[in-house]
């Protein structure tokens, strides 16, 4: 019985290797009606629509190679050439954010977004985005812009941090359209919950912007958002109370708020960015349930510097409630940005 | 200049470091990065002070205080020939330690401008100061702010300095402003490098509690 087995083990790999070392057959005579299979009856004759996938230059299936083109399976060069996009390194974009508040142009297709920001107060935040077919980008980030506070005579108003959330953003690229088109975006930012000192909040965001540049040096953007945000805990004073409230039950004028933003670029590597925008505020032991919750009015104004292409400093100030005329709570901010073009030309390359 | 700020931006890339200290062992440590427009600064000092027992304590507590400042601005003949160096500032601190007024927090927001008039460079500007710890504030408070540089002919490596600049002093159950008053000279030796030798004088403190203060600075461009 042993020996009949290994009689058997031997006759298979023996055949295996005989098979493995047969070179590989010559490829057939080059088929003018551009392919077909071997029958020549059901293939894409040059009369034929193209399918999908499998007839442009530079858009050839990415598995399997043409089907009636019979491949090496043990080649190791592909089968079918692929010719390559170019996948060279590609200049400065347009951010997606001024300082604080978002711009109406989205991050070009498969381009990887990162900044990161510290500032005088103590805050932290990071924002990471990637551009989707032009049209749309998605972005994790956390940021320091929602405060709290016992009550309105509260002189010292924390910022709860870390706040993370989510974004979607949606839009037309500059002159995408027609001539002059502003490029717009519309955006949603949703917070994840947030749990603090035994009160549960959240905020989000629905923004529409547009952004248009007035020549080479200088840009323009303005926007509207329409902001919701809830606070869930003993709101009344009463520890064993526990109730929410939410901007949207509110009048509209409390949630739906202008903002907008300049960029100049007096320096070829510097610009000068000012922005007004809105963050809401939690006040847990506010009596009105209108201030409860508020947004209140912040403004920064700074610089972009661009160190390199992919690589920006920006620097400057945040007032975070313009409105209070509080001194003391304006931050100076330092943050950099990062571009990247690494993932844009490996799905490039791959095309 | 000494206790004053300038309308002097440092060059695109360039970093420019001060470090300095005086008789009484209070120092002062900048470090600022030019971004062509504007520049950052990022160090500590001890500028404010405090006082427990205001009666006899004339000197006061000195509290080391970080300081981030962001300075916008336009350099000189830059709109229109004639016009001067300008300046929008915001310095504010980020950390206040070791002393006894728990969360002592100071900002300054100015706009100053700065030009040369044969060899004298003049300086000139408002500042908003506001201060506070432990929920005693200030509140936005509008106080001029001077200086000057004189190099004379015959030494073109030394200059003259003076300034006047009111800052934040804290006290057990108020936040005043006091001048501070400085003159000195300063001293080109390198091309790259600078040395100061000034003594500040304070409101209320006296002659006798002026302080006599050396600094040197700093020049690296990329």
């Amino acid at each position: 019985m042993k020996k009949s087995c290994g009689l058997i083990l031997t006759t298979v790999l023996l055949t295996a290797a005989i098979a493995r070392a047969q070179p590989p057959p010559p490829p057939p005579p080059p088929d003018e009606g551009g392919g077909g299979d071997a029958a020549g009856g059901g293939g894409s004759g040059s009369g034929q629509p193209a399918q999908i996938g499998s007839g442009s230059a530079g858009d050839a299936p990415l598995t399997g190679g043409d089907p009636s083109q019979p491949a090496d399976p043990y080649a190791t060069t592909p089968g079918v050439d692929t010719p390559k996009k170019r996948v060279g390194p590609r200049g400065p974009i347009n951010l997606p954010e001024v300082l604080t508040t978002p711009t109406g142009w989205l991050l070009p297709a498969a381009v990887i977004y990162s900044r990161t920001s510290i500032d005088t107060g103590g805050g932290v935040t990071s924002d990471s985005r990637v551009g989707l077919g032009d049209v749309a980008e998605f972005g994790l980030a956390t940021t320091d812009a929602v405060r709290e506070r016992d009550n309105l005579q509260d002189k010292q108003v924390d910022r709860i941090q870390p706040y993370v959330t989510a974004s979607f953003r949606v839009g037309v690229a500059e002159d995408r359209l027609f001539d002059q088109q502003p490029g717009v975006t519309l955006g949603y930012r949703k917070s994840f919950e947030r749990n603090h000192d035994g009160y549960k909040t959240r905020i989000a965001e629905l923004t529409l912007v547009a952004s248009k540049h007035l020549g080479p040096n200088a840009a323009i953007h303005v926007g509207g958002a329409l902001w919701d945000a809830s606070v869930e805990g003993s709101i009344d004073g009463d520890p064993d109370a526990r109730r929410e409230i939410a901007l949207h039950e509110g009048p509209w004028s409390n949630k739906l708020k202008a903002f907008g933003g300049i960029e100049v670029r007096p320096l070829p590597r510097s610009q000068i960015l000012v922005d007004f925008g809105w963050s809401p505020e939690f006040c847990y032991r506010c009596s009105d349930d209108r201030d409860k919750i508020r947004l209140r009015p912040t403004l920064s104004w700074g610089v972009r510097y661009a160190v390199a292409d992919f690589m920006n400093i920006e620097s400057g100030v945040r007032v975070p409630d313009i409105a209070s005329a509080n001194l003391l709570d304006a931050q100076i901010f330092g943050q950099v940005t990062f571009t990247s073009w690494a993932l844009r030309r490996a799905v490039d390359s791959l095309k | 200049m000494l206790t004053a700020p300038t309308a002097w931006l440092p060059e695109q890339g360039s970093l420019v470091a001060t470090g300095g200290t005086d008789r009484r062992g209070d120092s002062t440590l900048l470090v600022a990065y030019g971004l062509g427009i504007a520049s950052v600064e990022l160090g500590m000092d001890t500028d404010v002070r405090g006082c427990t027992t205001c009666d006899g304590d004339l000197k006061g507590e000195a509290l080391w205080m970080g300081r981030a400042a962001f300075r916008l601005g336009a350099r000189q003949d830059a709109w229109f020939p004639g016009m001067p160096a300008l300046v929008l500032g915001v310095r504010t601190t980020f950390a206040a330690r070791g002393h006894t007024f728990g969360a002592a927090r100071a900002t300054d927001a100015y706009v100053v401008g700065s030009r040369v008039v044969g060899p004298v460079r003049l300086h000139a500007g408002a500042n908003v100061s506001d201060a506070g710890y432990r929920g005693i504030e200030l509140g936005p408070t509008l106080r001029p702010l001077a200086g000057f540089e004189w190099t004379p002919a015959p030494y073109p490596k030394t200059s003259v300095l003076g300034d006047v600049m009111w800052i934040p002093k804290l006290e057990p159950d108020r936040v005043s402003l006091e001048w501070v008053a400085g003159w000195g000279v300063r001293y080109q030796a390198l091309r790259w490098g600078s040395i100061e030798l000034a003594v500040r004088h304070r409101q209320d403190e006296g002659l006798q509690e002026s302080t006599v203060l050396v600094r040197v600075n700093g020049v690296f461009r990329r």
